[in-house]
């Protein structure tokens, strides 16, 4: 066996590695959750849909559901400005200190997210903001916000330094030039980025953990007290609720940057 | 320095675009300094420096990107410092085109007549004329990422013109071509700007397009103007030192001014051509430019040119670069103490034995060779 050989079967035997451990919990969990028995098992006991009708018939995970798509969408919203206008302030203002300011913005990622979750919870706490759910929006967005600058600064980055000179010569005013062309130019960033703020905030466990009580429990935190007492086939069943869910965003990211080269060809 | 020091124009009324004294510095680095000219309608200036020579920094401020540090520009007579570039009437083509992503090219063509009022209802026609006068007729639908890169040149160009603005400004699009597309897309400009008459000023740092495009030709170096003239004068009567060796392939001798309009070149006594100046006093040391197509080259021994040399060394030929429609060779002159000349040969085929190492003999006439007071 020659090296080339030896290296592609070492290289091939890696990716295929991967390729089970990726996708192996994805595949156990959803297996469990079509069982007919009463425990959690792998390879599942049957064959039912009788968990999937216990999960959408409890009130409780269904609140919590909720609950979690509108700390989700308060999330999407509110980093959609913040994190456009910082993207672009920082690949086209050149600001004073650019090194400075991107480690500043990147540390969210190196504060522990039980640090940052317990700050969050002292301030809102001093704010008398505790207890609702919009303000677990907003702390996914101050954790999760490097993400969407970046989606958007990819964007921006690849544009043309002289685009929004361009506009000007063509007579459009800085305000006109900026919505109707670097704010387009952008957009395939500020979808991809929003959309992953969505399911960055779905997901999100720690600090909701924190900041929710027994009446705004997003979703994750729910299943983590059911789990406290017994792991039950439901719980399975919440999880491929889970990855659907995360499913759809990718789909819908696939479909909305294709579809939105689509819909700009359409216009004047 | 001839333009600088030129006087103002009378009728200010009659140039499309002033410069008046402008300057601008970076950290105290002068880019333009002191850069005065005038750009009369329908003209196509072509402004041609080194990089670094602040033309783009020149290019800029009259688009109004940049503000000057001093001087004043005039478009159409009115000073516009103070004018944003969205009320400036230019077209402009940029460097890396800074076409718009997420719209097609016939949309694009159409953003400026949308931006300037025109009537909702006589914008498609013009787009369509525009594109059919940049030879894109019917590809209007395509998005920019589906055109070729001269396919995109066109749209940038019908976009900077499709509104007739005053002016249109060229930041070097060319330059990112290959040689076949640039050199068709120069003849193409030039073909348009005429149809069209709009008043143009370029820039870029290949002596080639600023000769073949332009009507007139503004040299710069570090800054400043060194020449402004038309593509020929410019080439045939360099102003300085810098225009002679920017501008083709040159070689410097150094000699001294003697009486009687001559000169003494490495030891010999000979005559020269007429410079940019009346020749100093006897004793001046002068700097001579011979263009490398003025040196004639024959192998040793054989007959003498049909043109009368003025001049006629032995050399010996150290390199030779076959370019197809000439040759040139770099020789070694002993008697211009070892020297390195530099020599177009026009017709390649009459030579084709001269390797290096050959014996041969070269020569140029006196009014070839241009001298410049150091």
């Amino acid at each position: 066996m020659n090296g080339r050989r030896a290296r592609d079967v070492v290289l091939w035997s890696v990716v295929a590695v991967n390729l089970v451990a990726l996708a192996a919990p994805t595949l156990i969990i959803l297996g469990a959750s079509f069982t007919a028995g009463n425990i959690i098992t792998f390879p599942p006991d049957g064959f039912s849909f009788k968990w999937y009708e216990k999960v959408f018939a409890s009130e409780t995970l269904r609140d919590a559901f909720w609950r979690s798509l509108q700390a989700s969408l308060v999330c999407t919203a509110a980093s959609i400005p913040a994190g456009t206008l910082a993207a672009l302030a920082l690949a086209r203002r050149r600001p004073r200190f650019p090194r400075t300011l991107q480690l500043y913005l990147l540390l969210p990622f190196t504060v522990p997210l039980i640090g940052s979750g317990m700050g969050l919870m002292m301030l809102f706490g001093e704010l008398g903001i505790l207890g609702q759910v919009w303000p677990v929006g907003l702390a996914c967005c101050i954790i999760n916000l490097p993400f969407m600058i970046w989606a958007v600064q990819a964007s921006v980055n690849a544009l043309d330094p002289d685009l929004e000179n361009a506009a000007a010569t063509c007579g459009a005013a800085p305000t006109h030039a900026f919505f109707t062309i670097t704010l387009p130019a952008v957009t395939p960033g500020i979808i991809t980025g929003a959309l992953l703020m969505f399911v960055l905030a779905f997901n999100e466990f720690l600090v909701s953990l924190l900041l929710t009580d027994a009446n705004t429990v997003t979703l994750p935190v729910s299943i983590y007290n059911s789990i406290r007492n017994v792991i039950t086939p439901d719980l399975a069943a919440v999880s491929v609720v889970y990855i659907l869910v995360a499913g759809l965003a990718i789909a819908l990211l696939d479909r909305m940057v294709g579809l939105e080269i689509f819909l700009k060809s359409k216009q004047s | 320095m001839k333009a600088a020091d030129a006087p103002l124009p009378v009728d200010a009324a009659a140039a499309m675009v002033e410069v008046r004294g402008v300057g601008k510095s970076f950290g105290g680095v002068p880019a333009v300094d002191q850069v005065s000219f005038t750009v009369a309608k329908g003209r196509f200036l072509t402004i041609l420096g080194p990089s670094g020579s602040g033309k783009t920094t020149l290019l800029r401020m009259i688009a109004g990107f940049i503000e000057p540090g001093e001087g004043e520009l005039f478009i159409h007579g009115r000073p516009v410092s103070a004018v944003p570039p969205h009320r400036r009437s230019i077209g402009m083509v940029f460097q890396r085109l800074a076409l718009f992503p997420h719209l097609t090219a016939a949309q694009n063509v159409a953003y400026p007549l949308r931006m300037r009022g025109f009537a909702a209802g006589e914008i498609p026609g013009r787009v369509e004329a525009m594109l059919k006068v940049v030879q894109l007729g019917g590809l209007g639908a395509r998005r920019i990422h589906e055109l070729s890169g001269g396919q995109q040149q066109r749209v940038a160009i019908a976009r900077a013109l499709v509104y007739q603005p005053d002016l249109v400004l060229l930041d070097e699009p060319l330059a990112a071509l290959d040689r076949k597309l640039r050199e068709e897309m120069q003849l193409e400009f030039r073909r348009i700007q005429q149809e069209l008459g709009v008043t143009t000023i370029n820039v870029t740092h290949d002596q080639r397009e600023a000769l073949v495009m332009s009507d007139e030709v503004l040299v710069m170096d570090r800054g400043r103007v060194q020449q402004l003239a038309s593509p020929d004068a410019a080439y045939r009567a360099p102003a300085n030192v810098f225009v002679a060796g920017f501008i083709g392939v040159t070689n410097f001798l150094e000699a001294v001014a003697l009486e009687g309009g001559r000169v003494r070149l490495a030891g010999r006594e000979c005559g020269c051509g007429a410079g940019p100046a009346p020749l100093p006093a006897a004793g001046t040391v002068l700097d001579c430019a011979l263009r490398a197509e003025h040196v004639r080259i024959a192998p040793a021994g054989t007959a003498a040119d049909e043109a009368p040399l003025d001049v006629q060394l032995a050399g010996v030929v150290r390199q030779v670069a076959f370019e197809g429609d000439r040759t040139l060779y770099e020789v070694g002159v002993a008697d211009l103490g070892n020297a390195v000349l530099r020599v177009i040969d026009r017709s390649p085929e009459a030579h084709l034995g001269l390797r290096p190492g050959a014996v041969v003999r070269i020569g140029w006439r006196a009014r070839d060779l241009i001298p410049f007071p150091r």
